[in-house]
């Protein structure tokens, strides 16, 4: 695949703490203005002997199964000295208010837009996050945060006690704060009983579809989270597959694989993608690429993809588009 | 072999004549002898290239029990790594599931 980099993702993109010698603690970005959708830009790290996929996650910002479906050729615990990782670092923003907290539960993201203070530019932080797993699916809804707890207390409901119970695996009443207790160091709890954002002293299992129901966080991330958000501020919980976007004048998608509990549809409806571009070609025109949509829905891997041609430059402009191959069978239709 | 059924005939034809006309002509008998001699080569000849023959229906039938052999050896080898495949595809799915499953809370 070639990296595409645009020059106004460059320009808008504010990575603050990207590479370093300990985990990225978030993805900050410049929010663009409406009408833009796109934040980020597709970038690669070269893996090291000892490397996992796990590893190159977490010090990159990036859930578990995000990075596996970004690296269908890569063998996960074994990726070996000098194999060069594609980090799916670029976004699509949920169709939602640009404000408060939005969880994409199919993308495994939260995104977060903090108010910015007086003369200070708006930024999205983004962060990968675990949800619900089969039977405990995460809820939708407007929420909001209602409580902070630092280094809290787990009192597991009786549903989880009697799961354990089951399983021969008996779980304590009260989980004290420590190594053991699977919130971490920080909670949020939200205005649905029971639901929490929170840390977890598991961080290898952050991206993946493994909780019951609460959002977990990589312990860096849920500090970096509690320390910015407030009580009160609105948390929306929204489940989109598939992500519709601008950026400039190309229109991008992005399709996650369907969770568990929905994977009986086994693929994802071709008919909600088509109307939503179809709803964005409305407010500005776009020759779509509708040869390409089965094949990216297909596919899954959660990075955008551009699917149409700029109106204004021509077919001149597929040379720089990422899959230039698929390019050449297009079939151009106007919506 | 007509080459050789031709020229015994001929020599037969020239014994024949030989007979009939009393072979008085040293030219004659001289031709006969020829003919004679000429015929015993061919069939030589033709003995040779029979047992070429042979030597070759031989080779080439070991050649395709060898064949067959190795045949048997390659789809036998293909079902191993097919199965070697099936297995390691396995352990990387038991993997991942073991893996999912640990980092439940």
């Amino acid at each position: 695949m070639k990296l595409v980099l645009q020059p106004v993702v460059a320009a808008l993109s504010v990575s603050l703490l990207m590479f370093s010698s300990t985990p990225v603690f978030a993805q900050t970005y410049a929010l663009p203005p409406e009408g833009t959708d796109v934040i980020g830009s597709v970038d690669y790290v070269y893996a090291k002997h000892e490397d996992t996929l796990a590893d190159i996650a977490r010090d990159s910002g990036l859930g578990y199964e995000e990075i596996v479906r970004s690296n269908p050729d890569i063998d996960p615990w074994l990726p070996g000295e000098g194999v060069k990782v594609v980090l799916p670092t670029q976004y699509v923003l949920p169709q939602a208010p640009r404000e408060g907290i939005v969880v994409n539960v199919s993308e495994m993201r939260l995104y977060y837009y903090p108010k910015p203070a007086q003369g200070e530019l708006p930024q999205v932080v983004t962060y990968p996050i675990s949800v619900g797993r089969v039977d405990w699916a995460t809820p939708l809804g407007l929420t909001k945060i209602v409580s902070k707890r630092k280094d809290p207390t787990w009192r597991p409901p009786d549903s989880i006690l009697a799961e354990h119970a089951a399983d021969g695996n008996p779980l304590p009443r009260v989980v004290p704060p420590g190594p053991d207790n699977p919130l971490g160091k920080f909670a949020l709890n939200l205005s649905i009983p029971g639901y929490l954002i929170h840390g977890t002293n598991k961080p290898a299992g952050v991206g993946m579809q493994v909780t019951h129901g609460c959002i977990r966080m990589y312990p860096e991330s849920i500090e970096a989270l509690f320390l910015s958000v407030d009580v009160g501020v609105k948390v929306r919980l929204v489940d989109q597959p598939y992500k519709v976007g601008w950026l400039g004048d190309a229109l991008y998608l992005e399709v996650h694989a369907a969770l568990s509990q929905n994977a009986d549809t086994k693929k994802l409806s071709k008919t909600p993608v088509v109307k939503a571009i179809i709803g964005a070609t409305k407010v500005r025109e776009a020759s779509i690429e509708w040869a390409r949509l089965a094949s990216i829905i297909e596919r899954a891997d959660g990075m955008p993809v551009t699917i149409s041609l700029s109106s204004s430059e021509g077919p001149a402009d597929i040379e720089e588009t990422q899959d230039f191959e698929d390019a050449q069978e297009l079939v151009l239709l106007k919506p | 072999m007509t080459k050789f059924k031709t020229v015994s005939k001929l020599a037969a034809v020239a014994i024949t004549a030989g007979m009939l006309f009393g072979c008085s002509h040293a030219d004659l008998k001289s031709a006969i002898a020829d003919a004679q001699s000429t015929a015993d080569a061919a069939a030589a000849d033709a003995a040779d290239a029979l047992s070429a023959a042979n030597s070759a229906q031989s080779t080439a039938t070991n050649a395709q029990s060898t064949a067959d052999a190795a045949q048997r050896d390659a789809d036998a080898a293909y079902s191993l790594a097919s199965d070697a495949n099936d297995c390691c595809e396995a352990n990387t799915d038991r993997l991942d599931r073991m893996f999912k499953k640990s980092m439940q809370k």
